[in-house]
């Protein structure tokens, strides 16, 4: 039996409600309406690429890196 | 509206990794981060060795979102994550890293922004990359411009939300074997896990390839497959890279069939092409009077180009900018020359 990841994945392809990115989420929404959704970001964002480094060293964990234009 | 709730399988996900948000690419080193800078969103899932596990991004001539959903993001998270725990584990073999690159190792960069305090941009790197390379001579225009080929080329369509895998297969993917359901693993050897990976690796191909080699799973089987690659796979609409293509031409045109040229009287080898928008800044710049219907049949008295499937496609790849041709043009049945003035780029951002 063919796994990637030696059994532990297989459950990843299984169907999920789909939502897709908006395009007025994600590349259209613009100044002030835009740093306050992203204000409200549960998720904490580091904005220097060596200071996520240095944290991902310190925790023991992987690193999501975004690029983007500023929002 | 929140980006990202705690509460959400995303949020949950996101909190089991350091998120790192980078708008300015000053410092950043694009030789390990290279991708093609014309995407909106690009990310990377890497660790603190910057040992990247997996892309997520990739777009296509449609959209910029295209290929972007939030279910597929979970999935790629997923994947992140059980890649580290390998990695952790000494299960996952290191990458040899690219040379590192800095926005301050590219001349034309420096002088555009970097010297004057301005903020790098993505797209400015990739258009200020390959002003770089026109300079230096080592500008490669099939490599430099085309780098994010079509996979709808292949006959592949992928079910968006589940990854890499296939909706729909036709032409040369289902002709190697390509079906439904299937899932794409592997690309000519390589490890891929999302659509940023296997549009990253597809774009490596060298364009002269014929065939590509794609591992897909099936029915928890693994499939080897041969996919025949079609003339000008690697070829696309450059229009949403417009800022970054030299030299410019000011008006689009698309290929004519076979038989079209064949009924016209024209090389049916050759480029010729259709007139199907023109720039208003053509009057503006009196670069040329063509019209929308016209039809290219020949540059400078050539009417064949090996990769060139239009008028203009040959122009942009073929000429430098500033450069001033003859057209050969077929309008209203009766055959006319026509100067056409290209010209460079003159303002970027």
């Amino acid at each position: 039996m063919f796994n990637r990841f030696s059994g532990s994945l297989l459950s990843l392809r299984t169907p999920r409600a789909g939502l897709f990115f908006g395009a007025a989420l994600l590349s259209s929404a613009i100044g002030l309406q835009q740093k306050a959704l992203f204000a409200k970001d549960a998720v904490t964002w580091i904005e220097s690429y060596d200071e996520a480094i240095e944290v991902a060293r310190e925790t023991g964990k992987p690193i999501f890196l975004e690029f983007r234009c500023a929002p | 509206m929140v980006l990202t709730e705690e509460n959400t399988k995303r949020g949950k996900l996101l909190q089991q990794y350091v998120t790192a948000r980078i708008t300015r690419m000053d410092r950043i080193n694009i030789g390990l981060f290279d991708y093609d800078r014309y995407n909106t969103l690009y990310f990377f899932l890497l660790n603190a060795d910057e040992q990247i596990y997996l892309r997520y991004g990739g777009r296509d001539v449609r959209s910029a979102t295209t290929y972007l959903n939030l279910e597929s993001l979970e999935l790629a998270l997923e994947q992140g994550l059980e890649l580290h725990k390998q990695y952790r584990a000494g299960k996952l073999a290191r990458r040899t890293a690219p040379p590192p690159k800095y926005p301050r190792d590219i001349p034309a960069l420096v002088e555009r922004t970097v010297s004057r305090g301005r903020c790098v941009e993505c797209h400015l790197i990739g258009d200020l990359e390959n002003v770089q390379r026109e300079r230096e001579g080592t500008l490669d225009k099939l490599r430099d411009l085309h780098r994010a080929p079509d996979i709808r080329k292949l006959g592949i369509e992928l079910d968006v939300p589940k990854g890499l895998k296939i909706a729909s297969a036709a032409g040369a993917a289902a002709d190697a074997g390509v079906r439904p359901g299937d899932v794409i693993h592997k690309l000519n050897g390589v490890d891929v896990w999302t659509f940023g990976d296997f549009q990253w690796e597809y774009g490596r191909v060298h364009h002269s390839a014929t065939e590509i080699a794609i591992a897909v799973e099936r029915h928890g089987s693994s499939l080897d497959l041969n996919v025949q690659l079609p003339r000008f796979w690697w070829h696309t609409d450059l229009t949403y890279r417009n800022l970054s293509v030299d030299p410019r031409v000011y008006f689009r045109s698309e290929p004519l069939a076979r038989e079209e040229k064949r009924t016209l009287g024209l090389d049916d080898e050759g480029f010729a092409s259709r007139v199907v928008s023109i720039d208003s800044l053509s009057d503006i710049l009196e670069s040329h009077q063509l019209q929308i219907g016209d039809v290219i049949y020949g540059v400078d008295g050539e009417t064949r180009d090996e990769v060139a499937n239009t008028a203009e496609l040959h122009i942009k790849l073929r000429r430098q900018a500033g450069s001033e041709l003859s057209l050969q043009v077929l309008r209203s049945g009766e055959r006319i020359e026509m100067p056409l003035k290209t010209t460079r780029m003159s303002f970027r951002k």
